[in-house]
């Protein structure tokens, strides 16, 4: 049932300057769910057409179940796609809308029947059937939407930002509606977002994307602790790490790292297998995650002014400032912190990454 | 509410603009003729009489003298109205649908040609037409008459249904294509969303056809010729029968009276369709 979709080499130019999607290499198994992600323009929705057929592919091969589609029109991939604005027939009713799929295909009129329901009847849509989507909800709309999809039984689903037009709590829910059917059905999900929640939650991998190129594809926890680059630990993860100015000097045994005027001795085993240049001083980017950041009172620490407390319940975020750099830090919520608060703070030198400032590469 | 009363009063205007004519022609089908020429003029036709309708449908004194005529051209405008209507409609949509949704080589010039002949007026190409029917066979047919009525009319209906696609988002038709819908379903499948755009080319169209006169005039001057052109021919040697023509006149409004009602329900929202793009 479910499919192994390939991309090798995949390009596409909308002009001959800059390629939307450039050498795009992605290999999804069969049954997996995978995301990608990445900011507003990055290629996303380009990829998701191409696998569709909805666009062509300037150079480079698509793969369906080692079959080449490059030439396959849309209608021959056996592929479901949910897009971003639903696209619902407004002059058909529900049940026209989820059946429309399955009778392109001459499925029996019973057998459709009998599919509808029971997708409706998993949706809960049952009692909307009737319905032209101009009367529904935007959590039915995006429900229909899904069943549409699903009544298919198609061997890949396509899904793009199917939960951006849905309020907070309806897009949790949705969430765990879909990775449901995903177990479903245990068929292809290639999903796309622009929400790091989103990817890390519901993907068995995640690809992130940046101007057209893949950053980084690995497991949620692999890309959350090992990023590839400033950019991946800088996309996921939220707030957003905070990268910080480093020298490294590492000649007399005891590597020190001086960051902000203070000194931070780090194990050998952590520069060891850093893919340094040279041996004498280096000119590094420190990244640490806010959570690892812990305010320790007057001295001992980087020190910092508090500028804003962001309130979020039973943790709050503090912005800091330290000469021209700005740090953020997680910490559990405390009433005493208040903005202009002067501080000392120290990171948990066991969560910290280290960059190439020139490639923002990792070096670790 | 007190705003209203100048708008009103324009629309009153407007509205009695149009229909003075159309009651002036009334009042003279319905006077004798004798009333025609009296003086003072009579505004409201009394006595009344229905000799001129009597005539015109062959139960008067002048026997099928008038009715026969009036029936092959009230048929001949009918089938070449009807059959321009439903051929530029085909035109439209297709090629309104092509220039929506497809990206050409030239489809910008091809745009831009079509609005120029919406521009031009049919004189500029009668002459060259003419060569060009008469080459054909095709002077004095109803397939002559509409294909010259199709050319005129289709580039406004292409243009109003290129319009009516572009407000459809283009995402319908690629999910119905992902669903498995052939290219020709795709176009079947958005139909329905495009018929307000449909009837206002159905409409304008019937309307453009049937009260043409020079063309036919022209092309169609006697087995083809349709009502507009019947009508000047009530011109007896001595006298114009006045009477006769108001009674034709007034049958001939009917046909398209009758089109308008039926599907000017549509007809507006398709006006504001293509007006308001979303
Ligand atoms: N039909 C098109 N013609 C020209 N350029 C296009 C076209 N479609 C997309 N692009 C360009 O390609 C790039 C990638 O667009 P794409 O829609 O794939 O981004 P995305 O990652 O889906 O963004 P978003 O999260 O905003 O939906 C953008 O720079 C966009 O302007
Ligand atoms: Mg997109």
């Amino acid at each position: 049932m479910a499919a192994r979709l390939v991309l090798e080499n995949v390009n596409k130019y909308f002009n001959a300057q800059n390629p939307a999607v450039s050498d795009f290499n992605l290999e999804v198994e069969e049954s997996e769910f995978l995301v990608l992600v990445g900011p507003s323009g990055c290629g996303k929705s380009t990829i998701l057409r191409m696998v569709a057929g909805l666009e062509t592919v300037s150079f480079g091969e698509i793969f369906i179940d080692d079959v080449l589609v490059n030439d396959v029109p849309p209608s021959d991939r056996d592929i479901a796609m949910v897009f971003q604005n639903y696209a619902l027939y407004p002059h058909m009713s529900v049940y026209d809308n989820m059946a429309f799929g399955l009778k392109m295909r001459r499925t029996p009129r019973s057998e459709i029947d009998g599919r509808v329901r029971e997708v409706a009847k998993i949706l809960n849509l049952n009692h909307l059937l009737k319905r032209k989507p101009r009367a529904l909800s935007g959590g039915e709309r995006q429900r229909v939407a899904l069943g549409r999809a699903m009544v298919r039984h198609p061997r890949i689903f396509l899904m793009d930002e199917p939960l951006s037009n849905l309020d907070a709590q309806l897009r949790t829910q949705t969430r765990a509606e879909i990775l449901k059917l995903h177990h479903k059905l245990q068929a292809t999900f290639l999903y796309v977002t622009h929400d790091q929640v989103e990817a890390m939650t519901m993907g068995t991998r995640i690809a992130v994307m940046k101007e057209g190129k893949i950053q980084q594809i690995g497991s949620p926890q692999e890309v959350f602790e090992r990023p590839a680059n400033m950019f991946v630990a800088g996309f996921i993860g939220s707030p957003s790490m905070n990268f910080l100015p480093a020298r490294l000097r590492s000649s007399t045994g005891k590597p020190v790292l001086s960051v902000l005027g203070s000194e931070l001795e780090i194990l050998p085993e952590q520069v060891l297998p850093l893919k340094l240049k040279g041996n004498g001083e280096q000119t590094l980017i420190l990244g640490v995650r806010p959570e690892y950041l812990y305010p320790v009172g007057e001295e001992g620490g980087i020190k910092c002014r508090v500028d804003v407390v962001e309130m979020m319940g039973a943790e709050m975020y503090l912005h800091m400032q330290v000469g021209k750099n700005e740090l953020v830090a997680r910490v559990k919520t405390d009433s005493s912190i208040k903005p202009g608060q002067k501080f000392a703070v120290q990171m948990d030198l066991g969560q910290i990454h280290l960059f190439d400032p020139q490639s923002g590469q990792s070096l670790m | 509410m007190r705003k209203s009363i100048p708008l009103v009063a324009v629309v009153s205007l407007i509205v009695l603009w149009s229909l003075l004519p159309i009651y002036w022609s009334l009042r003279t089908s319905l006077l004798p003729k004798i009333e025609l020429t009296t003086t003072p003029l009579k505004y409201i036709p009394m006595p009344l009489s229905l000799e001129n309708y009597q005539n015109l449908l062959g139960i008067g004194t002048r026997g099928n003298d008038v009715w026969i005529p009036l029936k092959n051209s009230l048929i001949n405008s009918i089938v070449t109205s009807t059959g321009t209507t439903l051929l530029v409609l085909l035109l439209s949509v297709l090629a309104g649908y092509a220039f929506s949704r497809f990206a050409f080589k030239g489809k910008n010039l091809l745009l831009g040609t079509i609005l120029v002949t919406i521009a031009l007026p049919a004189y500029s190409v009668m002459i060259p037409l003419y060569r060009i029917i008469i080459r054909l066979g095709l002077l004095d047919t109803w397939v002559g008459i509409t294909l010259i009525f199709t050319s005129a009319f289709a580039p406004l209906g292409v243009w109003l249904m290129k319009v009516a696609f572009d407000t459809i988002p283009i995402e319908l038709e690629e999910a119905a294509m992902v669903d498995g819908a052939s290219p020709a379903k795709t176009l079947l499948t958005i139909l329905p969303l495009v018929v307000p755009g449909m009837v206002a080319v159905a409409t304008l169209t019937f309307l453009s056809a049937w009260s043409q006169f020079v063309i036919p005039l022209v092309f169609s001057p006697q087995n083809a010729s349709p009502i507009t052109v019947l009508i000047t021919q009530f011109v007896g040697r001595t006298s114009i029968d006045y009477g006769l023509m108001s009674a034709a006149g007034i049958i001939a409004i009917i046909p398209p009276l009758l089109v308008v009602m039926f599907l000017s329900k549509y007809l507006v929202d398709g006006l504001m369709r293509g007006a308001i793009k979303n």
